[in-house]
């Protein structure tokens, strides 16, 4: 047998990488694929010894991608040291910077990196398909994506100022109230952010009735899902609330769990071949007990979301589900994406509009009342823990964090197995066209996984795909810096 | 230092807009930090029509802005491979052309010049940019910079305070062709 190779070596300062490989048998099938994360991880002990009030600001900047999920986390982990009940606008603004972060991030993660494959078509020239072919076929979409983004940032930015990490988000509170000016500049920038959004969802709806078979192969499996709702009436969530774990038939196996509570039900396995954990739900044990978390889990999980317009598109995304309004295909990420951000520039427009946002009682003081502290929030890629251990002086003695893509390990080698099997046949002899090796690696792009949150790497990590065949020889390997 | 200086006021001769600084790292990543350090120097001197930002990475928001500008300055960290015999750089500098090939695909990370092309696709004009590179030795957990990455940052910092503060008295020097590397050694 022929025995092929092909390097595109990444520029790259970065040791680690993000690696998918693909096994076949002696008949050129798929008999398995891996998502592998090659990265040490050591950012838990390098908290160990620090000071409580600098955990907030040390663990937004563990990621450039998605800091405030940090931010708030760790925020919210000293509330529960403080015991503190922190003032009501203060959880009202930080409610406003996470729901200006899952619009940024799911922004990008849509119209930036998924985008070009639905747009421009997953066999397209891999040279074209990317945001400058999307901008040269719908350039109006393509700028309405980025100034999407631009306006989830601005939410940010009007918040916790134009610094590299805000650390605003502090035990106790916020430090600054929002002005007036900043309210009703982003007030001002609502409408074209929805009609932005209303468009890239029609759009995805068409896709999705026309492209049936992409979306019924493409992780398309049962699994549990996890999130938080809120504590009255199980609605969409994404700072605070109740956990709730729920099968692939909509039965609740856990509802109005506290979120504190989390290590009674959630595990930690570890594989040889990767250093991303793969937490899983203890009651079922490993692997049985794989759950999704993110945008597709939260909206399986809620009873609502209680905006008009979200609404009105859950009911539309659920009718695309299994006879229990489930939705399994893990292609629909992008859809619950899409929907996610309606329903963050909804709840941006309440709270902006509630005339509590002003008030500049934004911080409750407080002192090490407790030793250890968890806190919990719903970051774009799914529900986010930090868990500390302090000792009298508030000094950091343990830390474990509990990461969205890592919860999504399992899922994401179900994932990229299933894209395989269905899309690779013969290949003993046959290079494997461009295009199938991207529908492969577009099933880990359906997670948005943040790496360098998942990891604690530095900068960003490229993603390798390899091609093995029976003898464990490679047969194909591609890279995407 | 002063060729430099002239040449990069020569290339942004009769433009208007600012100049943008952004520097990019990691800030827990011992030298990978030095990008953001430098911005936030910059952003310190509080020179009129500069912006200087830090970043973690770069972002395609950043494409709007570089549309605006009369010159971009990227900031970054390096890897500082051995050259033996010969002495260690201090800082780098590229010049950069717009490329729509070093788009990330399909990770969040980002380019300099793939900005610049993101740039020009979406609002049809790019600034000229350079690429300034501080070489470190210690990527690892951490908070402070290395000896050699400190040492690039003051030179780099220098260089800069050089360039961004002469941008007026420049203005008559001759044009100048910059090459495609240098290097302060």
């Amino acid at each position: 047998m022929t025995t092929r190779r092909v390097v595109i070596d990444p520029v790259t300062r970065i040791e680690g990488h993000a690696k998918i490989s693909i096994f076949l048998d002696d008949k050129g099938e798929v008999s398995d694929a891996r998502f592998h994360v090659t990265e040490f991880r050591g950012f838990e002990k390098f908290c160990e010894g620090r000071p409580l009030g600098e955990m907030a600001g040390i663990t937004a900047r563990i990621c450039g991608i998605c800091p405030v999920s940090h931010l708030l986390a760790s925020a919210k982990t000293g509330d529960d040291i403080f015991a503190v009940t922190i003032p009501p606008t203060a959880e009202k603004l930080r409610r406003l910077m996470n729901l200006g972060q899952i619009t940024q991030s799911h922004a990008l993660s849509f119209f930036h990196l998924s985008s070009p494959d639905l747009l421009l078509g997953f066999d397209s020239d891999p040279a074209q398909r990317n945001i400058f072919g999307l901008i040269a076929k719908m350039p109006d979409l393509a700028r309405g994506g980025i100034r999407l983004r631009q306006f989830g940032q601005e939410v940010i930015e009007r918040l916790g100022g134009r610094k590299i990490h805000p650390a605003w988000a502090v035990p106790g509170g916020v430090r600054e109230p929002l002005k007036v000016e900043d309210r009703d500049y982003l007030l001002s920038r609502l409408p074209e952010a929805r009609q932005t959004t209303l468009q890239a969802l029609s759009f995805i709806k068409r896709y999705v009735d026309e492209h049936q078979e992409e979306v019924d192969n493409f992780g398309n499996f049962p699994t549990l899902f996890l999130g938080l709702v809120s504590k009255e009436g199980g609605r969409w969530e994404h700072y605070d609330g109740y956990l709730r774990v729920m099968d692939s038939e909509g039965n609740l196996l856990v509802d109005q769990f506290d979120p504190r509570r989390y290590s009674e039900i959630i595990g930690e396995a570890v594989e040889p071949w990767s250093y991303l954990k793969s937490p899983y739900y203890k009651p079922l044990g490993y692997p049985g007990g794989a759950y999704r978390v993110g945008p597709l889990a939260r909206l399986n999980i809620c009873s609502s979301i209680g905006t008009p317009l979200a609404d009105k598109e859950l009911a539309e995304f659920r009718q695309r589900g299994n006879s229990k309004g489930v939705v399994l295909s893990t292609f629909m990420y992008h859809y619950a994406r899409l929907i996610e951000i309606l329903a963050a520039l909804e709840r941006i427009e309440l709270l902006l509009n509630d005339p509590d946002i002003l008030s500049t009682h934004v911080r409750a003081s407080g002192g090490i009342n407790k030793l250890e502290g968890v806190g919990v929030s719903e970051a774009p890629r799914g529900t986010l823990f930090h868990h500390y251990h302090v000792d009298r002086l508030g000094m950091i003695k343990k830390v474990n964090l509990i990461i969205a893509t890592g919860q999504n390990n399992i899922a994401m080698n179900r994932t990229v197995k299933q894209i395989a099997q269905h899309w690779i046949h013969g290949a003993v002899e046959a290079k494997i066209p461009e295009g199938l090796l991207n529908r492969v690696e577009a099933g880990i792009r359906a997670f948005d996984p943040c790496l360098s949150c998942s990891t604690h790497a530095v900068g960003q990590m490229p993603l390798k795909v390899t091609l093995f065949d029976a003898q464990g020889r490679v047969l194909d390997e591609v890279t995407r810096s | 230092m002063r060729s430099l200086v002239r040449e990069i006021a020569a290339a942004t001769r009769g433009r208007t807009g600012t100049v943008l600084v952004i520097g990019y790292g990691s800030t827990l990543h011992s030298d990978d930090s030095v990008g953001p350090r430098i911005a936030e120097a910059i952003a310190g001197r509080g020179y009129p029509g500069v912006w200087a930002q830090a970043l973690p990475q770069l972002v395609p928001e950043l494409a709007e802005p570089l549309a605006r500008s009369r010159a971009a300055i990227f900031v970054d960290a390096a890897l500082n491979p051995p050259r033996p015999h010969r002495p260690q750089r201090v800082f780098g500098l590229l010049r950069l052309q717009p490329s729509y090939i070093h788009h990330g695909g399909s990770l969040h990370t980002s380019d300099p010049r793939a900005l610049l092309a993101l740039a020009q696709a979406l609002y049809g004009h790019c600034p000229p940019a350079w690429l300034l590179t501080v070489p470190g030795e210690n990527f690892a957990l951490g908070e402070t910079l290395s000896a050699q990455a400190a040492l690039g940052m003051t030179q780099a910092v220098a260089f800069l305070d050089r360039m961004l503060g002469a941008r007026r008295r420049e203005k008559s020097m001759p044009e100048r062709r910059v090459s495609s590397t240098q290097s302060l050694e």
